[in-house]
């Protein structure tokens, strides 16, 4: 059982990933974007994982990334994308922030839980 | 993990919705001249959340056609392409298919739509008309197996290009791929970390390679490195099918940093395959008082067989590529010792234990996903039968003053218990007192559900900017729309049901009011035209205005038109009001526009649109003037449940009137009653004659013998006047609407039922339905009124 902070501005993406999560009984903290992820992030301890998406309004992943890395708690926590942009880019950009690693959307849960074992 | 992804469908559909109305406001208020990032980001996002959700869903159809959309807007984001009007035009038709998907995907199909492919082949032309140039195609021989050579120059970083990505592009073309690293390197204090002083190797294997796709790859550095790209035979270890794998793996310091741990790796490593030794290289491992606790200092190499595809094992360091030196070789049967190994290796003994293969982890995925593909399927066709209900969004303030109140309310019940069961008659003032809180709590909870069934008006008005402005293209006009008091509230299924008459009144609006912008100038009116959407409270109830600065009503061609028609006659027209002149425009089959556009004008549409309004208890009014403009004005009530009823007695029952149906009351009086051929009585009303319907006759009473002290309720059915007969006329008064067909049956001539102060029940009369309850049919009946007229 992890925490786990879930951020996507798509409230069907984030209950999908928050669910299978919970069904994996992981604890799930969710955030609809970058600024209130960072905030999530400041207010709890032992956060696991983070699994953000990548455009998001407000801030978007890439910028989370960035912030969390600078935070003292969050400098080894592994940090995953989500997101559709399969494009070396868009991971490279996130990998540039300090992102562990991704996933790619379309996935279904079989595919959200073995990823997340790569971490955990 | 069994998940049923079919519960979030609605919520995705929902949210998809949300996103395309945002995506269409943002489209209309693009200007191409000068692109706002901000808008264009909300473009995207839309449709980037679109698509990801709709490939997480299973809806593959919209994802697949939204991609060709996010393309494209990801091409205008990154300020590679320009928009045009056309663009913009195709987006927001691409807008339209996917609410048209969106509506497929609600029946839980998953399939294109007619005009999504054509749409989908636009947006296809317009991506590729700039990339056709670039697929020449060139008859070179294919190969199976290449050997690429690529040294580049060593100032080749500064022209931009990155050796790492070109390799990586090269290997993504084949099926399997190994590549070497070769050169030297300068020792450290003559190298210069800006030159590249490295070379490549790479084998590829795979099926059909061409050579032109080799040379691709390397297009944009052709000048700046040796190419020497050579086809291999089936020679070699190559293509033996290899089960074990070399792997060496020498992480960066910062690996830690990314989150990545490489005993995970190793660990995932042997899920895929037996780990049959793992070396630790710890030589650059520095000494405790300088030890970084926070840096990776060591490096692996490690022999795994199982995995057939060297793509197997790249997965696993997928995340740390580029994070670290990783080489993959594979191992061929007759040199299963390790290649040549670094004196300093150190053969690792204790210290780091070979993870076992967990196999729990490993095999559950595979065994859960059967049981759910086989358990899932029942359960979602159950579920398919009650998606159905729709929902509705509510502010959290609204659910917050709920729970306020509910929580008062159990406070309330608490005391009022506690009284009950210790009650003496010294506490009956603190049991009133407790009563009346009771009811007050009791009156704000049912404001508060009401509220909650309250939406701003701006959902209806929503639609209107990307119709007018459709429709101002499609007639050539220029049109501005104008939208206030979007925020006041109005009950959801008025909102609903208003839509449609709003669209049919504001293309009336642009249709026939609107003029061309050369009539305008020449009018003295401004180029562009105005229409205006108001919405507010009045009263109890809502209004909403459709405005417009065209040119007005013209009384002289609605009379004339109306006295074609035998709508009304030459000495009423002369002394109607203009009101009365214009609602002719809401009679059945009245139509003055001289040539009948796809738009509007054919006669259907207005009258449809005052019974509709009619049916919400709606009143509507037109003021207008000629070359000035008109305002159409309608009344709603602000809720469907609550209704202003005009309580009348026929017999002992008391009925109720709809107050807006009502024209007016007056005494019946014989003298004015004529008996035409059918057995039917009409009231001379003025000019007119209007049919009499005994109420106590069509409920099934005795037939009233003296109707001298009968009064009667004029009201207005159809367009035409009926004249109902009533004992007495009551107050007038707000009535709870209570449903006839939820509680009891559906009953001919009665839309539904409220219940009185008194506790008794009152029925609340359906105009129409009466009319034809009683026999009196309107068209019958004006035919044999205009025969004796």
């Amino acid at each position: 059982m992890a925490r786990i902070i879930a951020v996507d501005d798509s409230a069907s993406m984030r209950q999908m990933v928050s669910f299978t999560l919970k069904g994996a009984g992981h604890e799930v903290l969710e955030a609809s974007d970058g600024v209130e992820a960072l905030k999530l992030a400041n207010q709890s301890s032992g956060v696991d994982l983070v699994i953000s998406d990548i455009n998001m309004p407000n801030m978007d992943g890439i910028s989370l990334i960035k912030e969390l890395r600078n935070l003292q708690p969050y400098k080894f926590t592994p940090i995953l994308m989500l997101t559709t942009e399969s494009s070396t880019d868009k991971k490279m950009e996130g990998k540039a922030a300090g992102a562990t690693g991704w996933i790619v959307k379309p996935f279904n849960p079989d595919q959200l839980l073995a990823t997340i074992g790569k971490v955990l | 993990m069994a998940v049923d992804l079919k519960q979030f469908h609605q919520v995705f559909i929902e949210e998809s919705i949300e996103g395309l109305d945002a995506m269409e406001a943002a489209l209309m208020e693009l200007d191409i001249e000068s692109i706002d990032d901000e808008l264009i980001n909300t473009i995207f996002r839309s449709a980037h959340s679109i698509k990801g959700g709709a490939g997480t869903f299973g809806f593959s159809a919209l994802a697949s056609f939204t991609h060709v959309l996010e393309t494209l807007l990801d091409e205008v984001r990154a300020g590679q392409r320009d928009l045009t009007h056309d663009h913009v035009n195709l987006l927001l038709t691409s807008v339209d298919c996917m609410r048209e998907m969106l509506e497929i995907i609600q029946d839980e199909r998953n399939e294109y739509t007619a005009t999504a492919t054509e749409v989908q082949k636009a947006l296809e032309a317009v991506l590729n008309a700039e990339e056709v140039h670039c697929e020449q195609v060139v008859a070179s021989a294919d190969s199976d197996a290449w050997l690429v050579t690529f040294k580049p120059e060593d100032y080749i970083i500064r022209t931009g290009n990155d050796p790492l990505r070109l390799m990586r592009e090269l290997a993504s073309l084949a099926q399997d791929v190994a590549i070497e690293c070769v050169g030297e390197i300068p020792k450290l204090n003559a190298l210069n970390p800006e030159d590249c002083c490295l070379s490549w190797q790479a084998k590829l294997t795979g099926s059909n390679i061409s050579e032109e796709a080799i040379r691709e790859v390397f297009e944009w550095v052709e000048d700046d490195c040796e190419l020497i790209v050579q086809p291999q035979g089936q020679s070699g270890a190559q293509n033996q099918p290899c089960t074990r794998w070399q792997v060496h793996f020498a992480p960066y310091p910062h690996l830690f940093q990314t989150g990545n741990d490489p005993l995970r790796i190793v660990k995932e490593l042997a899920q895929i395959g037996s780990i049959e030794l793992v070396e630790i290289n710890t030589k650059s491992l520095p000494a405790l008082k300088l030890l970084d606790a926070e840096k990776c200092h060591l490096a692996w190499d490690i022999e795994v067989s199982g995995p057939e595809k060297k793509s197997a094992i790249e997965e696993v360091f997928e995340w740390v590529i580029g994070e670290g030196d990783i080489h993959i070789e594979p191992m061929i049967a007759s040199m299963l010792e390790p290649q040549s190994q670094d004196d300093a290796t150190v053969q690792s003994n204790a210290p780091v234990s070979i993870p076992e293969p967990v196999p729990v982890p490993a095999k559950m995925p595979v065994a859960e996903k059967e049981n759910t593909s086989g358990k899932a399927a029942p359960r979602a066709a159950k579920k398919a039968s009650n998606t159905e209900a729709s929902s509705i969004r509510v502010g959290t303030d609204k659910i917050d003053s709920l729970i306020n109140m509910v929580g008062e309310l159990v406070i309330t019940q608490s005391m009022l218990g506690q009284l009950g069961s210790e009650f003496d008659i010294e506490s009956l003032p603190k049991l009133i007192e407790g009563l009346n809180q009771l009811e007050q709590n009791t009156r704000e909870l049912q404001e508060s559900v009401m509220r909650i069934r309250m939406l701003p008006i701006s959902f209806a008005f929503s639609r209107f900017p990307r119709m007018v402005r459709d429709l101002g293209q499609e007639l050539g006009k220029n049109i501005h729309l104008e939208l206030q008091g979007e925020n006041t509230e109005l009950d959801k299924t008025v909102m609903e049901k208003i839509g449609d008459p709003l669209v049919h009144l504001v293309r009336n609006s642009i249709d026939h009011g609107i003029e061309k912008s050369e009539e305008r100038v020449a009018a003295g009116k401004p180029k562009e035209g105005t229409v205006t959407l108001n919405a507010y409270h009045q009263g109890g109830n809502v209004v909403i205005e459709i405005i417009d600065d065209g040119r007005g009503l013209d009384r002289e061609k609605i009379v004339a038109k109306g006295i074609e028609r035998k709508l009304i006659n030459e000495a009423d027209a002369l002394t109607a009001s203009d009101e009365a002149i214009f609602d002719l425009i809401f009679q059945p089959g009245f139509s003055t526009a001289a040539a009948v556009s796809n738009l509007s004008g054919r006669g259907v549409g207005m009258d449809v649109v005052k019974k509709n309004i009619q049916a919400l208890n709606g009143v509507v009014e037109i003021q207008s003037q000629k070359g000035k403009g008109t305002k159409i004005k309608i009344s709603l009530p602000l809720t469907l449940a609550i209704l202003d009823g005009q309580l009348v007695r026929v017999r002992r029952e008391t009925y109720i009137f709809p107050l807006v149906s009502i024209v007016e009351s007056l005494q019946y009086d014989e003298k004015l009653v004529n008996h035409i051929a059918g057995g039917c009585r009409v009231f001379k009303l003025r000019e007119e004659y209007v049919p009499i319907v005994d109420l106590s006759e069509a409920f099934g009473y005795e037939k009233m013998h003296h109707y001298d002290n009968a009064l009667m309720v004029v009201v207005e059915c159809d367009g035409y006047k009926v004249a109902m007969l009533v004992d007495e006329l009551m107050a007038q008064q707000q009535v709870v609407i209570k449903s006839l067909e939820q509680n009891y049956q559906r009953v001919e001539g009665i839309s539904g039922a409220t219940i009185l102060g008194d506790g008794t029940v009152a029925l609340i009369i359906d105009v129409p339905g009466v009319v034809r309850l009683a026999g009196a049919d309107q068209q019958v009946i004006q035919q044999s009124l205009r025969r004796s007229a």
